[in-house]
């Protein structure tokens, strides 16, 4: 049975139940592709450089990378353009109003964003080339604005989950199951764009967080910075005692996935010099243990929800860095020197075409490294910046979580 | 419409910004095998990039023509598989397409032809280096800043969203405090994301300044004139200021002789260039080369010094000299090589005009007889008056005849049938040629013996040991009779088959071709060098050329 309203009232302060509003919106699905498409893409084309070198504009995993942006732009450039030239006075009522004419969902607007920055990276990326030669560098100047797009296309599709799920309080249509079953399907979508998020941040950090560095406490600092930011903020984002251990999990399915499908197709190094002769692609790095941290900070946040964000802080920032920097030093030294990690599970024996496949340090971590009293000072270093990054992580998370639009 | 690269200005191109003086294309002509091939490679302007490679194939009926990158450094083992060149449609016999080059310095493309004679390659040097410092081009610039301005007013009205409506329920309106949150938080977005774009427009000039250290910068040299009692004395000193920066290290301990000598260097008198000089300097010491001078009226000379490098790559190092008169003419000269030797002819715009010496020839033009100071003669295939085109390989074709009219098979002459010298009216082209094509002998050798090597990676040499190795095998070169060191020049080249006792390499008739593309429009003079009855002849030829095509 439909049921009818009348145009909401435009008095401050009152709150318009969403009667009779439609299930999750298409576009929600789209964005979470969209974000999907965008993260497979750039580590296929990681592993393109690693394994062929060189590559075209319609390379297949910039197609990918491509479809990503298309799917979002289009999708959440139609969503606005719907909402403002043909939306209902409810639609309107539940969008953020840009420029005093349009109506989006904040969550589009990040998507729009993205794809238009991603559209500006294209022909400043090809003047670049011309200019500068072609690609050698992963973050030249028109590569960051492309990365900054693909991250702005992810962010949106987050925002676009969130904020459906944050309004499904106000559905009142739905009985208690159906509104129950919407909200696991829209954790797990929010899991899923947590997760490709958290990949491409990974990702960006990458150069960081190789093999060699996992006994060297700048991978910590790195780690201790990058991620308690994001994770906290996903902790808050949304109520679950999951949320962290499920964004993280996505996290290392998609590595692992990557890790093991790419290298089964054939690939050849087109480009010279190659010291290291391979007739498949080489696969990506293992993923960070990641999920071990995760799973502790939510047992934790959920033992000891009721303390202050700076207690909190306190507590869970050093607890992640501790159990991350104890798990993932031992399982360096196993990556990196054990022959039991040389193969497809762990991937330790994938080695880019260009280096020498003899040098002696392939297996094992570099005298270069510090000594142990440089150690304890950097992994001193790591644990104020990952409760500095704790606590930014929690605010950004309440502010995530109070997200309506 | 015009094409954007075309408007996209050469701030930095200069006369000197090449390895071959504005000449960067690569023409040769050789034998893939049982195919006799022309290649052109338009090399690219900034490193790393791709090289447009063109393949004539001049006899028999290819199937596949293959291309690979080969870098000095890493050698054959190290290439990549090569990729088939496309058949251009409507052309019998042309092939084209692209090799990438990634590294720096002395490369190659390897040729590979499969056809119904069998398979065959050639090697072709490249010398790949950056010149180009390019500016963006306007209606780019304009589309990118109307991108930027807008990805900046989104960003910031996202931000304010953000933290105003966007955590508003449904219905509820933003009161006066969430407004002023908005405006506050709209200028604390502006504020950063203009702090992020002054920090991404350092990074990018940083990036540029970065680039313009990778620029190629030619060798500096200082040509200078000693007086030697009555003998004038050309000397050219290497200036190394700079070489540490530019990793050039020790490289002219490096210097490899092609064919035969370590320097071939050109003077050509300016504004008339009614006087060249085809002389080969020695090295007294690593940045000093001199050779005697013969006798060349005085005045203003172009200098250009052609010197190779173990790696293959070829440089040229450009400057100008005053040269004084003879004083003295009763002692016969002193002569630094037996092959050195010298021309005087009609200054440029003035023809005929030429006193008559012992070393006069007369200008020609395409198609016109011209007659060398022994009686003999050669012509140049082609319609005079009729301007070349820009850009285009052609054949330079040259018959040689005695005085009788017979065809003169020209001897060799540094392990070469003939040499060809090419410069602008204006000096801004320069080039050095062979029958085989553009590039220097030794960079082509050097490629070959790499490929043989099968080592990884090349080791660098000690300095004072090869330059010291070079210094040796040259005396020895020097000390050997004149036939004896052709033949021991063309065997080490290739081209002698000792067996036949005749010239393999090319085809040895009495007509020459050498290949080449004029880089622009412009008048153009043509010293071509043969020799007959062991004496060098050097004749000189006039040619216009135009812009090929205007859009």
């Amino acid at each position: 049975m439909e049921t009818t309203m009348g145009p909401p009232p435009a008095i401050g302060g009152r709150v318009v139940p969403l009667h009779a509003a439609p299930d999750i919106p298409v576009y929600i699905y789209a964005t979470v592709f969209a974000s999907f498409c965008v993260i497979t893409g750039l580590i296929w084309d990681i592993c393109w450089h690693i394994s062929i070198g060189r590559d075209g504009l319609l390379s297949p995993p910039h197609l990918v990378i491509y479809l990503g942006a298309v799917v979002a732009g289009l999708f959440s450039g139609y969503e606005i353009l719907r909402k403002t030239f043909w939306g209902s006075d409810l639609e309107k009522a539940a969008s953020v109003k840009i420029w005093g004419f349009f109506y989006s969902s904040l969550g589009s607007l990040f998507c729009v964003w993205g794809a238009l920055a991603m559209l500006t990276s294209a022909p400043f990326d090809d003047w670049w080339h011309n200019t500068y030669g072609l690609d050698v560098t992963i973050l030249s100047p028109p590569h960051t604005v492309l990365l900054l797009g693909m991250i702005g296309i992810q962010f949106g599709a987050l925002i676009s989950v969130i904020a459906v799920k944050n309004q499904l309080k106000l559905r009142l249509a739905h009985s208690f199951d159906k509104t129950k079953f919407w909200d696991k399907r829209l954790f797990w979508l929010f899991a899923l764009s947590a997760g490709f998020l958290l990949t491409i941040w990974y990702t960006l950090l990458s150069e960081s967080l190789g093999r060699m560095w996992m006994h060297h406490s700048s991978l910590y600092q790195c780690v201790g910075a990058g991620f308690p930011l994001f994770l906290m903020a996903i902790g808050k984002a949304v109520k679950h005692k999951w949320a962290i251990t499920a964004a993280t999990t996505v996290y290392t399915i998609l590595m692992l996935m990557t890790l093991w499908i790419i290298p089964l197709f054939p690939a050849e190094p087109k480009l010279g010099p190659i010291l290291n002769h391979i007739d498949h692609y080489q696969g990506f790095q293992f993923p960070l243990l990641l999920i071990i941290p995760a799973i502790t900070i939510d047992l934790l946040r959920n033992r000891f929800g009721y303390l202050n964000d700076w207690k909190l802080t306190l507590l869970l920032g050093s607890a992640f860095i501790i159990v991350f920097s104890v798990f993932q030093w031992f399982f360096g030294s196993f990556l990196m020197e054990s022959p039991y990690a040389r193969n497809w599970f762990f991937g330790s024996h994938y080695w880019y075409f260009g280096n020498s496949p003899d040098w002696e340090y392939r297996y094992k971590f570099g005298p270069w490294l510090e000594t142990t009293s440089e150690l304890l000072q950097g992994l001193g270093i790591a644990l104020i910046a990952s409760l500095i990054s704790t606590r930014i992580g929690l605010a950004w998370g309440n502010w995530m979580h109070k997200i309506q639009r | 419409m015009k094409n954007l690269i075309l408007i996209i200005m050469l701030l930095a191109v200069g006369m000197t910004a090449k390895a071959h003086v504005g000449s960067a294309g690569v023409q040769m002509q050789g034998q893939a095998g049982p195919y006799k091939v022309l290649v052109s490679v338009e090399p690219p302007d900034v490193i790393p990039g791709t090289a447009k490679i063109t393949v004539f194939i001049e006899n028999g009926i290819a199937k596949k023509v293959l291309a690979r990158p080969i870098y000095f450094y890493s050698g054959d083992k190290g290439a990549p598989s090569p990729d088939e060149l496309a058949q251009v449609a409507g052309q019998t016999g042309q092939f084209q397409g692209a090799v990438w080059l990634m590294e720096w310095g002395s490369s190659s493309a390897q040729i590979q032809v499969e056809g119904e004679q069998g398979k065959g390659e050639l090697i072709v040097p490249i010398v790949a280096v950056s010149t180009a410092e390019r500016e963006m081009p306007k209606h780019l610039g304009i589309g990118l800043s109307i991108l930027g301005v807008l990805l900046f007013l989104l960003m910031i009205t996202t931000i304010g969203a953000s933290v105003s409506d966007g955590i508003l329920r449904p219905g509820e309106t933003l009161t006066f405090a969430q407004k002023r949150k908005r405006w506050v938080n709209m200028g604390i977005a502006t504020v950063l994301c203009s702090v992020i774009l002054y920090g991404g427009s350092s990074w990018w000039d940083s990036w540029a300044e970065e680039y313009k250290q990778w620029l190629y910068r030619p060798i500096q040299g200082n040509a200078a004139i000693l007086e030697n009692g009555d003998q004038r004395v050309f000397q050219l000193k290497i200036d190394t200021t700079g070489f540490h920066s530019q990793r050039r290290g020790s490289m002219l301990s490096t210097l490899i002789p092609d064919h035969g000598k370590l320097m071939h260097t050109f003077l050509v008198r300016t504004p008339g260039m009614d006087a060249f000089a085809h002389i080969h300097p020695e090295r007294k010491d690593s940045t000093t080369f001199e050779a005697y001078l013969p006798k060349l009226p005085g005045g203003k000379y172009l200098v250009y010094s052609d010197i190779v490098q173990r790696s293959g790559f070829a440089e040229t190092i450009v400057d100008t000299i005053d040269i004084p008169e003879q004083q003295a003419k009763s002692n016969p000269l002193q002569v630094t090589a037996e092959e050195d030797t010298y021309v005087v002819t009609d200054p440029i715009d003035s023809p005929g005009a030429v006193p008559l010496d012992e070393n006069v020839v007369v200008c020609g033009k395409p198609g016109t007889k011209t007659v060398f100071k022994d009686g003999s003669y050669a012509v140049w295939e082609g319609k005079p008056d009729k301007p070349l085109d820009a850009g285009k390989p052609y054949q330079l074709t040259f018959e040689f005849f005695n005085p009788d009219g017979s065809a003169c098979y020209p001897e060799p002459y540094l392990g070469m049938t003939g040499h060809v010298a090419v410069v602008r009216t204006d000096g801004s082209v320069y080039i050095h040629l062979h029958p085989t094509g553009t590039f220097a002998m030794a960079a082509e050798k050097s490629f070959k013996d790499r490929m043989a090597d099968t080592a990884t990676t090349v080791k660098a040499p000690a300095p004072a040991m090869f330059q010291d190795s070079i210094d040796r095998y040259l005396a020895k070169l020097k000390a050997m009779p004149m036939e004896e060191r052709e033949v021991f020049l063309m065997t080490e080249m290739g081209m002698y088959d000792v067996k036949d006792g005749a010239m393999s390499g090319m085809d040895h008739g009495n007509r020459i071709s050498f290949p080449y593309s004029f880089p622009k429009a412009g008048r153009y003079r043509i010293f071509l060098q043969l020799k007959r009855n062991a004496k060098v002849l050097t004749g000189v030829y006039d040619v216009k050329v135009k812009d090929a095509v205007t859009l």
